[in-house]
């Protein structure tokens, strides 16, 4: 025994209620109203009384000091006082706050999280004493130190309300090793891991600390989206979606996944996923509008997780490209294909004009330029030549070629995406010169190309060695991908960063300075750390100097974490005792001791001294006996 | 009031003694300082005319031819009266200072009707009747007990007037009982005194007190009303009070006692802890108030 704690010393603070006790003991004027047979006597005294002093010996010091000894008994157990066993305990408590914990298994009331935070306050710390202390680190989206080492149980417990589910359990070795690191430092120290084990079989358990496992899961089937991605399948709006579903479950379900953009519900997506596997599915739909893809699982059963039923996706959109179209005429067929292009800003200028001032993504030639329309052309935009003389850009056209045959062309450059270009037939062309620095992008034979790029005085150039009305080419879909990609290539997408894919508890890489975030699933969401790990799903805005910058999507997407089914405790790990250890209860007993002392004392003070009033009476009636005699 | 009937019988072997020569009204077993018809010869005296032949001494005429008449010592019985006081300030104490007092009043009656005295029995005060019970054999302890029983300590009235008023009407009793507190005036506790001394050959005062009045807790502060006058004091309290009023006691009782001596009145003092059977059998035997009945002359 080391001395006596207590668990609220504030309480000690009611021993100064013993100053109005012995002030009025002092001063003690209780008012007794009494009919006595006559004042003959009596009215002498009171003669005698007045004089007296106000303040005197109390009357009944025995009372006095019974008042004072239950006094600070009631103090001495209000204060909890608790005799510690030895050195007091640090516990560290490690929370496994990941998205798993928040399952609620068939027949369970509550989240696997809100029972464990049951367990701690009904099992582990009324085990503690009053000089014990308690840490709390968590683990989930993060691995952070929420409460340093403490005595004080209410600072513990607005922690434990305070904490939120949410996360990858792949921060728990981590939280382990910042427990052990804080533990080994303890006398006694010991790390209890609440969590539902649903964890890689990887976990190494501190080896430096006693650790025991509070564990919290039950078996149980989940369904989960467990991969969203989505990309363009043409420039022109066709949006493929790529939905994987995980059924961890004992039996095959049958489930369908909505997909909505920016809110609004596209497409139903009814799937069926085994027991124990997992089934991917590509779907394609028109999507013009929305870059917002949200993907929301439904189950009737057998899906105890609700947290990896939604995932988000963002589509890599740019801002609408500014085309400058110059031909003698309008209504070409590249003008008119740009004119229906949605992201496209379109104007048509003679070749004679000069370029307009601002900013220009693409000047698009069906004719050739004057000189004078060459030298006010900006120098940060991109420039295709289709079928025009394209000299003035530094290539030459080679001799007229009749009926040539497309045997070659780049599939893997961008401008030929979704772009067919076999058995297209060409009446007539001007094939490009093939010199330094001039590269072929279809040929028609081993000399010349088609199409070919360049760069001239630092702006890249493409042009088409024969007019487009002059093939079949513009009667084909290629045709209005290919000028859907010549928009891409005009670099307008560039100027937005693709989006980023980032899971819950990373943290958003490559942001620039001072960039801040905003949510767009949930608007009202407040302020977000862009530095910090990412805790909430979701779709979020890049802000950087005003502007959005680029599109994040932050996903759980993470099959372990959606295999709720608990993992066997690992090598050196130990299941927490429930049962309470054995000094939890001295604390209990002794505070009573103080409480059933202060009782007895009032009932002594209620016994005693009227019977010493009596064995003083008594003295009297001898006394009184003896002057009868 | 209510009395305690089962000391009469304990009381029935006692005597009241006579302090003096009984002078009572009546023929009794008591010397009396009276000549008349008795069984002890008192003297000779010439016959006059008119004396009854029958206590001509014929032997003494036959011897000296002297007309002598005998003389006895008549046997009269004492005349006793019992007051007792039943004004408010007797209403107190457990057992109540009245239904002690009444008690010991048809106690100190009942003996002086088994041995043929004149007892005459009356309250002072009280809500009651106000008549008196009087007799001179048992057969009158039925109206005594139910006089007292009638009565209840009620109001203030000074007792010496209500005490002049009934024993001054006749001659001086044998022996005059007051039981009573006295707790009065001074001025008033002297008069009373003084007509009780007055009106009796052998005045006794059965001076009764409860324990609270002896021992009152004066522990606390308290507002004391006066249950006669109404009047109220504040007293402070605590131990130095019960002290001062242990002194006062002592020196009030020093001072009834030493009046008492003086007038010739015999100081009784009873507290009602003490039950009446001893009150009756130790204290007044003890005084010689009392004496048993057997062998008495």
């Amino acid at each position: 025994m080391s001395g006596i704690d207590f668990l609220n010393p504030w309480f000690l603070l009611l021993g100064l209620l013993a100053v109005p006790v012995i002030a009025a003991f002092l001063n003690k004027r209780r008012v007794v109203e009494r009919t006595v047979p006559s004042l003959v006597l009596l009215r002498q005294l009171q003669a005698e009384e007045v004089t007296r002093r106000r303040f005197a010996i109390p009357n009944n010091l025995l009372a006095l000091l019974l008042y004072l000894l239950a006094l600070a008994g009631v103090v001495f157990a209000s204060a909890d006082p608790v005799i510690p066993e030895n050195e007091p305990r640090t516990l560290i408590l490690v929370m496994d706050t990941s998205a798993s914990m928040d399952a609620i298994e068939d027949g369970a009331t509550e989240t696997r999280f809100a029972r464990g935070v049951k367990e701690v306050r009904e099992k582990i710390l009324p085990a503690l004493q009053g000089r014990d202390r308690v840490g709390l680190i968590v683990a989930g989206a993060t691995h952070e130190v929420v409460l340093e080492p403490t005595r004080d149980r209410e600072r513990l417990d607005a922690s434990l309300e305070k904490l939120a589910v949410g996360g990858l359990t792949q921060t728990l070795p981590d939280a382990l090793s910042l427990a052990e690191a804080i533990c080994r430092h303890e006398k006694r120290g010991e790390i209890i891991l609440v969590s539902d084990m649903a964890i890689a079989e990887t976990l190494a358990m501190p080896e430096k600390c006693d650790t025991s496992v509070v564990s919290v899961g039950e078996d149980a089937g989940n369904l989960a989206i467990s991969e969203l991605a989505v990309r363009e399948a043409d420039t022109l709006g066709l949006l493929e979606v790529y939905v994987e579903i995980l059924n961890t479950g004992e039996k095959d379900a049958q489930v369908s996944v909505d997909l909505a953009l920016d809110g609004v519900l596209a497409e139903v997506l009814p799937l069926t996923i085994p027991a124990g596997g997992q089934t991917g599915r590509v779907i394609t739909f028109e999507a013009p509008e929305g870059n917002l893809v949200t993907a929301k699982l439904r189950a009737e059963k057998g899906n105890a997780l609700a947290a990896d039923d939604t995932a988000h996706a963002a589509r890599h959109r740019a801002p609408k490209a500014k085309v400058l179209v110059i031909a003698e005429k309008p209504g070409s067929f590249a003008g008119v294909a740009l004119s229906l292009h949605r992201r496209v800003e379109l104007q048509t200028i003679k070749p004679g004009d000069k370029v307009p001032t601002g900013r220009w993504d693409l000047l698009l030639f069906e004719d050739a330029p004057q000189q004078a329309l060459v030298e006010s052309i900006p120098k940060d935009v991109r420039i295709a030549v289709l079928g025009a003389d394209p000299a003035a850009f530094g290539m030459k056209r080679a001799e007229k070629q009749e009926r040539p045959m497309i045997s070659w062309w780049d599939f893997q450059d961008p401008l030929f995406q979704f772009v067919d270009l076999d058995a297209v037939e060409v009446h007539t062309a001007m094939p490009i010169v093939l010199e330094d620095g001039v590269d072929a992008l279809m040929r028609a034979g081993a000399e010349h190309a088609l199409m070919a790029r360049t760069e001239w005085e630092g702006r890249q150039v493409l042009a088409l060695g024969f007019r487009p009305s002059e093939s079949d080419f513009v009667l084909r879909i290629a045709f209005a991908n290919f000028v859907a990609n010549l928009v891409a290539w005009s670099g307008a997408l560039e100027r937005t960063a693709p989006p980023l894919r980032v899971r819950v508890g990373e943290v958003i890489p490559e942001l620039p300075a001072k960039a801040s975030l905003v949510s767009l699933t949930q608007p009202m969401g407040g302020e977000i750390d862009p530095n910090a790990p990412m805790h909430q799903p979701g779709i979020y805005e890049v802000i950087s100097g005003g502007e959005r910058v680029r599109l994040v999507s932050v996903n759980l997407l993470s099959a372990t974490e959606s295999n709720l089914r608990p993992r066997e405790l690992p090598e050196g790990a130990r299941a927490f005792e429930r049962e309470p250890v054995k000094n939890a209860s001295q604390g209990d007993w002794f505070w009573r001791i103080p409480l059933l002392v202060a009782i007895a004392l009032l009932v002594l003070e209620a016994v005693v001294p009227g019977a010493l009033r009596r064995g003083r009476r008594s003295k009297r009636k001898h006394a009184s006996r003896r002057r009868s005699s | 009031m209510q009395l305690d009937r089962d000391i009469f019988r304990q009381v029935a072997t006692m005597r009241l003694t006579s302090p003096q020569l009984a002078d009572g009204p009546l023929q009794g077993d008591r010397r009396s300082p009276r000549k008349g018809r008795g069984v002890e010869f008192a003297d000779y005296r010439p016959y006059t005319p008119g004396d009854d032949l029958r206590l001509v001494d014929w032997n003494v005429f036959g011897r000296l031819e002297l007309l002598l008449v005998r003389l006895f010592h008549e046997d009269l019985n004492m005349a006793i009266k019992v007051f007792v006081d039943a004004s408010a300030s007797m209403d107190f104490g457990e057992p109540r200072k009245a239904d002690h007092a009444a008690s010991l009043a048809a106690c100190v009656a009942l003996v002086g009707l088994l041995n043929q005295d004149t007892v005459t029995l009356g309250c002072l005060g009280g809500d009651g009747p106000k008549s008196e019970a009087r007799g001179q054999n048992s057969r009158a302890f039925g109206h005594m007990l139910a006089l007292l029983e009638q009565v209840e300590p009620a109001g203030q009235v000074p007792i010496y007037k209500e005490l002049q008023a009934r024993a001054g009407r006749r001659k001086k009793a044998d022996r005059t009982f007051l039981v009573s507190d006295m707790l009065q005036p001074q001025e008033e506790v002297e008069r009373t005194l003084r007509v009780l001394a007055a009106t009796s050959q052998a005045p006794v005062l059965l001076h009764v007190l409860s324990p609270e009045e002896l021992e009152p807790d004066l522990s606390d502060m308290q507002r004391v009303t006066d249950s006669e006058t109404g009047e109220e004091i504040l007293i402070t309290g605590g131990r130095e009070a019960e002290e001062q009023y242990q002194t006062i006691l002592d020196e009030w009782l020093q001072l009834l006692r030493g009046r008492c001596r003086r007038l010739g009145i015999q100081y009784l003092p009873i507290s009602t802890k003490e039950s009446v059977a001893d009150a009756l059998l130790g204290l007044m035997r003890r005084a010689g108030v009392t004496q048993s009945a057997v062998g008495a002359a």
